[in-house]
């Protein structure tokens, strides 16, 4: 059964999901601080990417594609872990926004794949996840602090569609 | 790829619930969350009284929160109980009686190997 460590960086928090074979067997959301973003990578993002890796020991670690802005918090952990990961450990695999809705297009039938309606969806799969499920998002709300797991959770179903 | 069993899932029974380490502590009449902590992360092992609370709370067996610890000291039983067998039959005993003995538990020791043998290739 192969170990799935999906993380999705954002400028504020960092969500992670960990799944073995279908099973998921950790989440969560950890924040990345105001500092800079040297700071918030190196000070935070990476010991937990590394604690993650050390604890769940995965075959697979599934990541955002960059962001065509080059300076991003998001660019530079991406940056960062390829760095890592490039002479031993798990295989790295990443999804772009469109291969994501691809995937989930299709379990969505005729409803449109927003991130409001994957993250409904996954609570019907895993009602553990209950709990974190956000209201709606308004126009000028900000993302809730939930929503990177989501998003990480989103991204290994994502691998498992197209792997297994 | 690596496909190795994890150390426990003490964490992911603990977070299904929606538990927080301190909530899990008070139920098992714990002063601190610092042992759930130390359980989680492999560094300490569960007491038999803790055993038995996770499984009635979680309808978990220790086998199932701990995969690797029960694979490690049951594989370390066989491998002592080879030794055992290996150790009686070196033994030089004069006694009737004695041999007697030793040979029934040989006999039961290689039975009881087998029986390990045949339930590790139906699990293969």
């Amino acid at each position: 059964m192969t170990t799935i460590l999906a993380i999705q960086p954002e400028a504020r928090q960092i969500g992670y999901a960990v799944f073995e074979g279908a099973a998921l067997i950790d989440w969560g959301t950890k924040t990345l601080g105001v500092a800079g973003i040297p700071e918030r990578v190196n000070r935070v993002a990476l010991p937990l990417f590394r604690s993650l890796v050390d604890y769940h020991e995965p075959g697979v670690v599934v990541l955002p594609r960059p962001t065509k802005a080059g300076g991003t918090i998001r660019n530079q952990f991406l940056v960062e872990i390829r760095y890592e990961l490039s002479n031993h450990g798990p295989s790295l695999a990443s999804f772009s926004r469109n291969q994501i809705q691809g995937c989930f297009k299709a379990f969505l039938r005729s409803e449109r794949p927003t991130k409001d309606r994957i993250m409904r969806l996954l609570v019907a799969w895993f009602p553990e996840l209950r709990g974190a499920l956000p209201r709606p998002r308004k126009p000028w709300e900000s993302q809730d602090y939930w929503v990177p797991m989501f998003d990480a959770v989103t991204m290994a179903v994502t691998w498992l569609h197209y792997n297994d | 790829m690596r496909n190795r069993i994890r150390k426990n899932y003490l964490r992911t029974w603990r977070k299904k619930l929606g538990l927080n380490q301190r909530q899990l502590a008070f139920i098992l009449g714990l002063k601190s969350s610092a042992r759930i902590s130390a359980m989680e992360l492999g560094h300490a092992f569960p007491t038999a009284r803790e055993c038995i609370a996770f499984r009635a709370f979680f309808r978990q067996s220790f086998e199932e929160l701990w995969p690797r610890l029960g694979l490690e000291v049951e594989a370390r039983t066989f491998t002592n109980i080879r030794r055992l067998i290996v150790r009686l039959g070196r033994q030089n005993v004069q006694s009737v009686r004695k041999r007697v003995q030793i040979n029934i538990i040989r006999k039961n020791l290689v039975s009881i190997l087998a029986d390990f043998r045949k339930k590790q290739e139906e699990l293969r």
